[in-house]
């Protein structure tokens, strides 16, 4: 982005006469430049320039050491064919669905439970945060405990209610309930880190709309539906964002807990790439597959962006 | 008498420059000086022990840094360490297809010729070979099959299965008295294909094309009579529940400790385990899988070599570099790190006394199949995760055969996969 500055002095006739009315020149400030440069630099170098080198080495085949070699589409061509990267893609999409709705669900509830609060809420919201600030590694360490068929309490659990027969004996080697039970693990994980962006909304709100609302005689879920709804809007727009953003590249939850399986029904686009480079060596393929991923991310946040918008103008 | 002078002066300078091209050449052994007071670093996924690092530094002078990666990401470590050609000197990686997918990129220097390789038994000289050159050797062997607990199959006077039927009598009697036969772990999928490795392994040795012929798209895994009927095998094992429960997401080592608690009476496994595997309070032992029908000759074990160590080819300190591989193929080197890490030594007259059930170990390997170090790197990646695929429903024995040419099919697209 360059600085531009508007040079209004009064030009004079050629003759020396009475001035002319202001010329407008526009004058060029290098200095701007100069001092974006090393910032621009950088993210040039480490930013666009492997963004740009990502989508040569899509067209080519490469194992990541030999010299590449120029393929064309090949690798798009046969990605459209992929049923397992159509099946990563799906499962990306659900995974998307289930967490963000969890996680802006569990994050406004909480952060609706504090904001009535009265005591311990610092505690509390302490509390609800720290999973947030935790390794993912940790995470996958207990909740596999929990999980776990041999040793995990969710199982104990089922078998001492007579409920072992069912999938809470073996919740991740269950394809009918992994994807729920990683799920769970990412919004338990980051529902706390909505909640902040949820009571800083609701802090946001005057307090005399409440009054004002109560007056006349709007309680409860009518002052929910018509006050802290529509007022939280932007607050929702950046969660429901963010949360988008990262969960369409889920990766090290996934990873951690159940490596894709049982038979890839937690496999994600993440999980894929990461096979598709470093266990099969295939990594022409692999940043196609990234490229595609990209490409979907970009769609689906700037149509989210583009949706927000819209509503706003309404 | 200047004449004469003249003359000395010219032999030293010739046998300098002798000495000089001897110690730079290939063959023969690294020379004893100019490395001394050098420091080389090593990147690899073994431990060495620190006493062998320590001996090298008194006889030697050169001290080695070890950047020990031993986790699941060692892959990914090593491709970007070498892609950058980071200051490393020794390397330590994979046998098969990581090796091959190096070596084929120049990424290690060409140690054919030189001595130390004379101290290698031809097993561990065998993984290092490619495109005619030697770029490495396998510092440790091992041999996969069945670690069964004893106390069990005494109990229920079972012998140790020779045939497959056998095997399978085994394993009903065993469910029948309430212990779960066989320990999978579908959560690590690497761990899967000792269901069907010595059948690879002993299909290639008879049938020494078969893996060059799979690369090269003459024959397809549907061909190898012995995979594909192993793989309808254990679709067998899966509809009889032969398995331990929640084998469907049971991690690794969760799965060894079922055994090592005795409530698994079989886990297929190689040896490498012996380092982490301690029965509780049962007797074990070793068995190879008997692959083979009733009536037919005992199946062998399948071994293989792995452990590879090698030299950088732009590591600028070759000779220090090369002494060190020289040290660690030395017999009373090469048995520290046997005992160490608990594996068997591929260095001519190492004798590790590694774990108390070497012997089982050591018969195995007497006999053993050698596994193919031509595998894919798709095949040996995600192929044994097929068999997940199975016991999850979603894959028929025939299925899982076709995936695996499928695996084989991207594999053949590159040029890398066989040496």
């Amino acid at each position: 982005m360059t600085r531009l500055t508007v040079d209004a002095r009064p030009a004079v006739s050629r003759k020396g006469s009475a001035p002319l009315r202001p010329r407008r020149r526009i004058r060029f400030e290098w200095s701007f430049v100069l001092l974006a440069l090393p910032a621009l630099l950088v993210y040039l170098g480490f930013l666009i320039g492997p963004v740009i080198a990502g989508f040569y080495f899509s067209f080519t085949r490469w194992d990541g050491i030999n010299p590449p070699k120029w393929i064309g589409i090949d690798n798009f061509v046969k990605m459209a064919g992929d049923r397992k990267y159509a099946a990563a893609l799906a499962h990306t999409l659900i995974f998307t669905a289930v967490i963000v709705a969890g996680q802006v669900g569990v994050g406004l509830g909480l952060a609706l439970l504090l904001n009535r609060a009265r005591r311990g809420v610092a505690f509390m919201r302490g509390v609800f945060f720290a999973p947030a600030l935790m390794s993912t590694a940790v995470i996958a360490l207990i909740w596999g405990f929990m999980y776990s068929p041999a040793v995990g309490l969710l199982g104990k659990f089922a078998e001492a209610t007579g409920l072992g027969g069912t999938f809470l004996r073996d919740v991740l080697g269950n394809q009918q309930s992994a994807l729920l039970g990683v799920s769970v693990v990412v919004i338990w994980q980051f529902a706390g880190y909505m909640m902040i962006i949820f009571l800083a909304g609701l802090k946001n709100i005057p307090q005399e709309v409440y009054e004002a609302a109560a007056i006349d005689g709007a309680h409860g879920a009518r002052q929910f539906r018509s006050i802290t709804w529509p007022l939280l809007a932007p607050s929702v727009s950046i969660a429901v964002l963010i949360s988008l953003a990262g969960n369409l590249k889920l990766f090290d939850q996934v990873y951690l807990m159940t490596g894709g399986g049982p038979a890839g029904a937690t496999e994600t686009v993440g999980t894929l790439i990461y096979q598709t480079a470093f266990l099969n060596s295939n990594y022409g393929y692999s940043v196609a597959q990234s490229v595609v991923l990209t490409v979907l991310i970009v769609l689906v946040v700037l149509s989210r962006r583009w949706l927000t918008s819209r509503r706003t103008q309404e | 008498m200047k004449h004469s002078r003249t003359l000395a002066a010219a032999a030293a300078t010739l046998l300098m420059a002798t000495a000089g091209l001897t110690a730079c050449s290939t063959g023969g052994s690294p020379s004893s000086a100019s490395s001394e007071g050098q420091t080389i670093n090593v990147l690899g996924y073994q431990p060495i022990p620190q006493e062998i690092l320590d001996d090298f530094k008194t006889k030697t002078g050169i001290t080695v840094k070890l950047d020990r990666q031993g986790g699941g990401d060692f892959a990914q470590i090593l491709q970007s360490r070498v892609s950058a050609k980071a200051d490393i000197d020794v390397l330590n990686v994979r046998a098969g297809a990581e090796f091959n997918k190096y070596a084929k990129a120049n990424s290690f220097e060409d140690l054919s010729g030189q001595g130390l390789l004379n101290n290698v038994d031809e097993i561990g000289l065998e993984p290092g070979k490619v495109d005619g050159k030697t770029y490495g050797y396998s510092q440790s062997s091992y041999v996969t099959g069945v670690f069964y607990n004893k106390n069990i199959f005494n109990k229920l006077g079972i012998q140790v299965p020779t045939s497959w039927d056998e095997l399978t009598a085994a394993a009903a009697k065993i469910k029948a008295a309430g212990t779960a036969p066989f320990v999978f772990t579908a959560a690590d999928a690497w761990t899967n294909q000792y269901f069907y490795h010595n059948a690879i392994a002993v299909y290639a040795k008879e049938h020494p094309t078969f893996m060059e012929d799979l690369a090269t798209g003459k024959a397809k895994w549907q061909d190898n009579t012995l995979f594909t009927k192993q793989v309808q095998r254990f679709q067998d094992l899966v509809k009889k529940d032969y398995f331990v429960p929640g084998a469907n997401s049971l991690p690794g080592q969760e799965g060894q400790n079922m055994f090592a608690s005795g409530k698994a009476a079989m886990y297929l496994m190689g040896t490498w385990t012996l380092s982490s595997l301690t029965p509780a309070g049962f007797e074990m032992g070793m068995f190879p899988l008997p692959i083979n029908d009733a009536g037919q000759p005992p199946a062998p074990a399948s071994s293989l070599a792995d452990n590879m160590y090698t030299v950088t080819s732009w590591s600028k300190k070759k000779d220090a570099a090369l002494k060190f591989l020289d040290f660690m193929t030395q017999k009373e080197s090469a048995t520290k790190y046997s005992e160490a890490n608990k594996n068997a030594s591929t260095i001519k007259g190492a004798t590790g006394n590694f774990s108390p059930y070497q012997a089982d170990s050591d018969a195995l390997t007497k006999t053993a199949a050698p596994y193919p170090t031509n595998m894919g790197p798709s095949v040996n990646g995600t192929g044994p995760g097929i068999l997940g695929d199975i016991i999850a429903g979603t894959a028929s024995a025939d299925d899982a055969v076709k995936k695996f040419q499928s695996l084989q099919d991207d594999d053949n697209q590159t040029d890398y996969n066989t040496p």
